[in-house]
C-alpha cells in the first residue's frame, strides 16, 4: 500500500494550476488534483490511481470562502467540510447541505475533506454530489478556455465521472439560497456510523400552508451517479405531505431504480430503503418547512 | 480461598497497567518501529486468481528497477527453504505441505507468487508491478458443499482426497435410545460466515542474519516465540541454537499470530541468503486478503428432548471451511474443541458428533479468540428453540438442564471433568438482574413505535485453561507452564515468562502476583517476555486463555521458592524462626519486633557477591525456574443478556444493552478483566453484524479494505454492564482466563435477541450470518432474498 511515484506540484494560482493540468506529463499518464485527499490518497496507496502528476491546489488563495450574495450561496472549492458544517451562512442559506455534511465520514475526515473535492470525485454514494444535484447547484470550473459554470444535472456523468475537462479545475459551487417556508432533510443509512451510505436521500420542500409548492429529491447509492427523483417531486407538488402522498412519492421514485447488489446490501434492499428514506426525508423536510414559515 | 493462598494486597486491585505508559506515549516497539542499518524491505506479489497453474513467471523487468536487491520466485525460495509442513500424527489427517512462495499452483487470491527485496517498500511495490505471471486458470472451489460435490476440482490431488482434510464421527452414550425416548425432535442449522482477527498490528517481522556469528534473529509480531523458532529453524535450515526469535510489543493477535506463516519463512530465508536484514510488514490490504480468516463453518443439529424441555441426546454435524492451506494448529484441534465443548454446562446423556474439514480456494482458516465458539452459538440458539417447542421460557429450559455446583464433580458426556463450574450460578445471577416484566413492557412500547425490541440470553463454560481430560478429549497436549524468577543484586525482581502478551496485560498481572508474594514493590518487578534467548520454553506462548491460571501459578510458585530461600537466610541473620518472618516493602522483619530487620537487598547482595559468607547450609541461588501444572485446571463461565432494537423498515439492528455476569474466579486485576470482557463482547457483536471476510462466487476477495471489512466502532457497541462472581476453588491459583469468553458467548445472546425480535413480527429465524440489514428484511418478509 505504497503509492507509485508521481510528480508533485503545488501551484499558487488558478491559472498556474490550469497550466499544470493542461500540460501532458512527459511519459504520459494522468494528472490528478489533490484537495483534501480523503479519497485520492487511499486510492494512491492502493495503486487504484497511479497519476503521473499530482497538482496540489491547497496553496491557491481565494478558494476557501463562504459567501451569500443576491440570494446565491457560493462555497469555494477548498472550503473544508467541517468549516461548512459549522457555518451559520450555510445553515441559513442551504440547510440541506448543513444536514448532509454530518453524515460525511468522521470528524477527522471532514476536517481535511473539501466541498469541491467531494463533488469533483463524484462518488455516487457520497453526500455532497447528491446535495448538489438535488439543489441544481452550479459548479464553477476554470480551464484553458477560461471560466464556465456547469449545472449539476450535466455535471455528474457516470461512475466517478464528471463533465470537468482534463484541464479544468472545480473552483466553486453555487446554490440558490432557500426561500422562507423551505425545509430540508438528509436521510441515509450506512452499515456503520460514518460509512458510505447504502442509500442516501436529499430532500428539500417548500410549503404554502400545508401544500407543497416545490419539491427537490435526490438519491445516492442507487446508481453509478446520484439520481434526481423527478417523478417523486412531481408526486408531491400540489399535495399535502401525508402518508398517502409520501408513499406515492416513494413509489414513483423507486419504480425506475435498478440499484446494484454488493457485500453491504442487495439490490432489493437498496430499492426498498430508498422508498423508506424518501418518506422519512420528505416528512422531516416538511416539518422543518413549517417551522421556518 | 480455602487452600490458603498468601496473595493479597495488589492482587485483586485495579492497579494501573505497566504497559500503558509506553503504548499510550508511542514509545512501544512494534515490528514497523524496527530500524537496522542497511535494512532491506520485502514485498510479496500475490496471486490475483483463486486457482491456477503457474505457467511462467518473468521477473526480468522488475530486476532492472533501481534499488531492487533480489527477487525470489517459488523455485528460488525452494532452493533455500523447505516447504511448510504442519502434518501431525493424527489418524486420517491429510495435511499438504506447501512452499513459502507458490511453485506450481496457486490456490487462493493472495497467495505469494514472488517476493521482492528492495531498498524501500516503495521500490519493491514498483517492481512487483513489472513481474509477469502467466496463469493457466483452474476452476475454483468456493464452498464446502462445492468441494465435497461429485467431480469437484481437487485442490491437492491425492494428497487430500475429495478435498476432505479430515472426517470423523464420535459417539457418546446411547444416541439411538435417546431419540427413541424423545417427545420432540428439535432441529437447527447455522451457516456462519468468515470473519477475521484483524489485529491493529498486522503480521510482520524483521530477520537479520549476522554474517560474523552465523546467528539468525527474527523480531516478529507473534503470540508464540518458541514454536515460531523451532518451526522456522527447520524450514529455513538453520541450526536452532543459532536462531533467536524476539517479540516486543505486539499490536494484538486474537489467535492469528499463533502459527508460523509462509511469509515468515520467506523473510528469514531471504535474510540468510542475502546476508543482511529484511523487514516485512504486512499492509492492511494484504492482511485482509491473505492472512486468513476464521469461523466459516456450517452446523446442523438435531436434539432429542422430553416434553418438559429436558435434553436427552444431540446429533451434530459440522463442515469446516479450512481454506487452502493448513496452518498451526491442525484443524482437527478446532473440530475437537467444538465437539468436546458443545454440551457445555448442560446435562446431556447421549451425543453424536460428525465433522468434515474441507479444503477450498480461500486463505487459511485461522484461530480467532475462542476458536471453538460456534459450539456455544449453536447450543444456546438450540436451547431457545427447544424452549419455544416445549412452550417454556428461555430461562426455564436452561434451568431444567444446567449442571449446578451441587451436581459436581461430574463428567461431561465428552469425558471432561466438571468441578467448581458455576455457569448455573452466573445464569441465576443474570436472571436476578433482569426485570422480565419490564422487558415485555419495553417490547410493547417499541412495537408501538414500529420497532422490534428483542431480548436474548445465553450461558457457557470456557476451557480457560481447561482440564487435562478436556485437552485429552480434544487431542491437544496440556503442558505445564514455566517461569524463571531472579532476585537481583539490589533486591529487585526480574520475571521471565514464555507468555507473549499482546493485550492481556501480563506485565501488570504477573508483577502484582510477584510483588505480593515477595513483599516487594510493584515497580520493583519487571516482566521479561518474547525473547527465546531469555525466556523458558513453552510451546504455546500466549493463547487459549491459559495465562491467568498457568503463568500466574508459575510465578507464584517461583516467588514462594525464592522467598523460602531468602527467609531461611534471614532467620539465621535475625536469629528468628522462619515462621515469624515477613517481607514488607523489601525489608525482612520479625513480626511484632520492629527493630529486628534486614533489607532484602542486603541478603541479595550477599547471595550474589559473597555466597560463601552467607549462613552455612542455606541456598543462596536467587534464580529459580518454577513450573506449574495447573492443579488439574478448570473452567471460566459466564452468562450474557442482550437487548436489540430492530427498525422494521430498514432492518437496522441496534444493540441497546448488554449485560455480562462472568466468573473467572479470583480476579488479579478487575480493570483488566473488564477490559477483556468489553473487548471480547465488542468483537462478538462486530463478528455477527458487521465483519465479513467475503469472497465472490468466482473466488475474488471482496473485503480488501476497511471500507468493506467493517470493524465495530464505538457507536455500534453499547456500554457493557459487567457483574463478577469470583467463585473461588480451593486451588492455590483460583484465577481463570477471561480473554476469549466475551467473543464466544456474545454472538449467542445477540442472535437470540435478534430471533426474539424477528419472531414478534412473524419473521424467520437467523440461519446464515452476518446479520446485515438486508438479511433482516429478508427474514421479516419485507424484501425478496437476493
Amino acid at each position: 500500500m505504497k503509492p507509485a511515484a508521481f510528480d508533485y506540484q503545488s501551484p499558487t494560482s488558478i491559472a498556474e494550476a490550469v497550466q499544470m493540468l493542461a500540460e501532458p506529463p512527459e511519459d504520459g499518464g494522468d494528472v490528478k488534483v489533490l484537495a483534501g485527499g480523503q479519497s485520492l490518497v487511499p486510492l494512491l496507496s492502493l495503486r487504484l490511481a497511479t497519476p503521473a502528476r499530482i497538482v496540489d491546489i491547497n496553496r491557491i488563495p481565494g478558494l476557501t470562502g463562504i459567501s451569500e450574495e443576491g440570494g446565491v450561496l457560493t462555497l469555494g472549492a477548498l472550503v473544508r467540510q467541517r468549516t461548512a458544517e459549522h457555518s451559520d451562512v450555510v445553515a441559513r442559506a442551504c440547510p440541506l447541505m448543513a444536514a448532509a455534511i454530518p453524515h460525511i465520514g468522521h470528524t477527522a475526515i471532514r476536517n481535511r475533506g473539501t466541498i469541491g473535492g467531494s463533488i469533483a470525485h463524484a462518488d455516487s454514494a457520497a453526500e455532497l454530489p447528491t446535495v448538489a444535484l438535488c439543489l441544481d447547484a452550479e459548479m464553477v470550473a476554470h480551464g484553458s478556455n477560461g471560466e464556465r459554470t456547469i449545472p449539476a444535472a450535466e455535471f455528474f456523468t457516470g461512475f466517478f465521472s464528471t463533465a470537468l475537462a482534463e484541464d479544468e479545475i472545480l473552483t466553486a459551487v453555487r446554490v440558490r439560497s432557500v426561500a422562507p417556508g423551505t425545509g430540508a432533510a438528509y436521510e441515509e443509512l450506512a452499515r456503520r456510523h460514518g460509512d458510505f451510505a447504502m442509500v442516501g436521500v436529499a430532500a428539500q420542500v417548500r410549503l404554502d400552508g400545508d401544500t407543497v409548492t416545490e419539491a427537490r429529491i435526490a438519491l445516492s447509492g442507487v446508481d453509478a451517479q446520484p439520481v434526481r427523483a423527478s417523478k417523486a417531486e412531481a408526486a408531491l407538488v400540489g399535495h399535502t405531505v401525508d402518508e398517502q402522498t409520501l408513499s406515492a412519492a416513494a413509489d414513483a421514485a423507486t419504480a425506475d431504480l435498478h440499484p446494484a447488489s454488493d457485500l453491504h446490501a442487495s439490490a432489493a434492499y437498496r430499492k426498498h430503503l430508498a422508498g423508506v428514506l424518501i418518506r422519512r426525508a420528505v416528512r422531516n423536510a416538511a416539518t422543518r418547512a413549517k417551522e421556518s414559515a | 480461598m480455602a487452600g490458603g493462598s498468601a496473595i493479597s494486597g495488589l492482587v485483586g486491585a485495579r492497579v494501573h497497567r505497566k504497559e500503558d505508559r509506553k503504548i499510550l506515549t508511542g514509545t512501544g516497539r512494534y515490528v514497523d518501529d524496527v530500524q537496522e542499518r542497511g535494512m532491506l524491505h520485502a514485498h510479496f506479489l500475490r496471486s490475483t486468481v483463486p486457482h491456477a497453474r503457474i505457467v511462467s513467471i518473468d521477473v526480468s523487468k522488475a530486476l532492472e528497477v533501481e534499488g531492487v536487491v533480489r527477487i525470489f520466485t517459488g523455485a528460488d525460495m525452494s532452493a533455500i527453504a523447505d516447504d511448510l509442513n504442519f502434518a501431525q500424527p493424527i489418524p486420517g489427517l491429510h495435511s499438504p505441505s506447501y512452499p513459502a512462495i507458490a511453485r506450481d499452483v496457486v490456490r487462493f487470491v493472495g497467495e505469494p507468487v514472488a517476493m521482492i527485496v528492495a531498498e524501500s517498500r516503495y521500490i519493491a511495490e514498483d517492481a512487483a508491478e513489472l513481474i509477469e505471471v502467466e496463469y493457466d486458470e483452474l476452476p475454483p472451489v468456493m464452498s464446502t458443499k462445492a468441494a465435497m460435490a461429485e467431480g469437484a476440482p481437487q485442490l491437492f490431488g491425492d494428497v487430500v482426497p475429495g478435498n476432505i482434510v479430515h472426517t470423523d464421527e464420535q459417539l457418546f452414550g446411547d444416541i439411538e435410545a435417546a431419540f427413541a425416548q424423545a417427545d420432540h425432535i428439535v432441529t437447527d442449522t447455522l451457516d456462519q460466515h468468515r470473519w477475521a482477527c484483524n489485529p491493529m498490528e498486522t503480521r510482520g517481522g524483521v530477520a537479520t542474519y549476522d554474517r560474523g556469528s552465523g546467528q539468525l534473529t527474527y523480531e516478529a509480531s507473534t503470540q508464540t516465540t518458541h514454536t515460531l523458532r523451532f518451526l522456522l529453524a527447520g524450514w529455513v535450515r538453520h541450526p536452532i541454537h543459532q536462531f533467536r526469535v524476539i517479540a516486543n510489543n505486539i499490536g494484538g493477535g486474537f489467535g492469528l499470530k499463533f502459527s508460523a506463516y509462509r511469509e515468515d519463512v520467506a523473510v528469514c530465508a531471504a535474510a540468510k541468503a542475502i546476508g543482511g536484514t529484511v523487514k516485512w510488514v504486512e499492509d492492511r490490504n494484504e492482511h485482509l486478503i491473505a492472512a486468513g480468516a476464521a469461523r466459516e463453518e456450517q452446523l446442523t443439529l438435531e436434539a432429542a428432548v422430553k416434553a418438559d424441555g429436558q435434553l436427552l441426546g444431540l446429533r451434530v454435524t459440522m463442515d469446516l471451511d479450512a481454506g487452502a492451506y493448513p496452518i498451526n494448529p491442525p484443524a482437527t484441534v478446532y473440530t475437537g474443541l467444538v465437539r468436546t465443548t458443545l454440551p457445555g454446562p448442560y446435562r446431556l446423556p447421549a451425543y453424536q458428533f460428525r465433522h468434515n474439514i474441507v479444503a477450498t480456494n480461500k486463505a487459511s482458516y485461522i484461530s480467532l479468540r475462542g476458536p471453538w465458539a460456534v459450539e456455544t452459538l449453536v447450543r444456546e440458539r438450540l436451547m431457545d428453540k427447544i424452549a419455544r417447542t416445549c412452550g417454556i421460557s428461555p430461562v426455564e429450559v436452561r434451568r431444567r438442564n444446567l449442571i449446578t455446583l451441587a451436581d459436581q464433580p461430574t463428567k461431561m458426556i465428552t469425558n471432561v471433568t466438571l468441578e467448581n463450574v458455576t455457569a448455573a450460578e452466573t445464569f441465576e445471577k443474570l436472571v436476578s438482574m433482569i426485570d422480565f416484566d419490564e422487558v415485555r413492557r419495553e417490547q410493547e412500547e417499541a412495537r408501538a413505535r414500529g420497532k422490534l425490541l428483542g431480548f436474548g440470553l445465553g450461558t457457557f463454560i470456557e476451557p480457560a485453561p481447561g482440564t487435562k481430560d478436556f485437552w485429552a478429549a480434544v487431542g491437544f497436549p496440556f503442558g505445564a507452564e514455566p517461569a524463571r524468577i531472579r532476585i537481583e543484586i539490589d533486591g529487585k525482581v526480574t520475571v521471565f515468562t514464555p507468555q507473549t502478551p499482546h493485550g492481556q496485560s501480563h506485565e501488570t498481572t504477573l508483577s502484582q502476583l510477584v510483588a505480593d508474594e515477595l513483599g516487594v514493590g510493584f515497580d520493583d518487578v519487571r516482566v521479561v517476555y518474547g525473547d527465546t534467548d531469555a525466556t523458558p520454553f513453552s510451546m504455546l506462548g500466549t493463547g487459549g486463555s491459559r495465562a491467568a491460571t498457568m503463568a500466574s501459578g508459575a510465578v507464584v510458585y517461583g516467588s514462594r521458592e525464592l522467598k523460602k530461600r531468602v527467609l531461611d537466610i534471614a532467620s539465621h541473620l535475625l536469629e528468628a524462626n522462619v515462621d515469624d518472618l515477613q517481607i514488607v516493602d523489601g525489608v525482612i522483619s520479625v513480626k511484632g519486633a520492629p527493630g529486628a530487620q534486614v533489607p532484602l537487598a542486603q541478603i541479595a547482595m550477599g547471595c550474589w557477591l559473597a555466597p560463601e559468607q552467607m549462613p552455612p547450609g542455606t541456598n543462596t541461588e536467587l534464580e529459580y525456574v518454577a513450573s506449574y501444572d495447573g492443579e488439574g485446571g478448570g473452567f471460566s463461565q459466564a452468562s450474557h443478556a442482550c437487548w436489540v432494537e430492530i427498525d422494521q423498515e430498514t432492518g437496522d439492528v441496534e444493540v441497546k444493552r448488554f449485560l455480562v455476569v462472568e466468573d473467572c474466579g479470583k480476579m488479579i486485576n478487575p480493570a483488566i478483566v473488564d477490559g477483556q470482557v468489553i473487548g471480547g463482547v465488542a468483537m462478538g457483536i462486530g463478528g455477527m453484524l458487521l465483519e465479513h471476510s467475503a469472497y465472490s462466487e468466482d473466488g475474488q476477495y471482496l473485503s480488501a479494505t476497511f471500507m468493506d471489512y467493517l470493524m465495530p466502532t464505538a457507536p455500534e457497541i453499547p456500554d457493557i454492564e459487567i457483574e463478577h462472581l469470583e467463585y473461588e476453588s480451593d486451588k492455590v491459583i483460583g484465577s481463570r482466563g477471561v480473554g476469549e469468553g466475551g467473543t464466544v458467548l456474545a454472538p449467542a445472546a445477540l442472535l437470540n435477541a435478534i430471533d426474539d425480535a424477528l419472531a414478534q413480527a412473524g419473521g424467520g429465524r437467523v440461519t446464515t450470518t452476518p446479520v446485515t440489514p438486508t438479511r433482516v428484511l429478508e427474514l421479516l418478509g419485507v424484501i425478496e432474498p437476493d
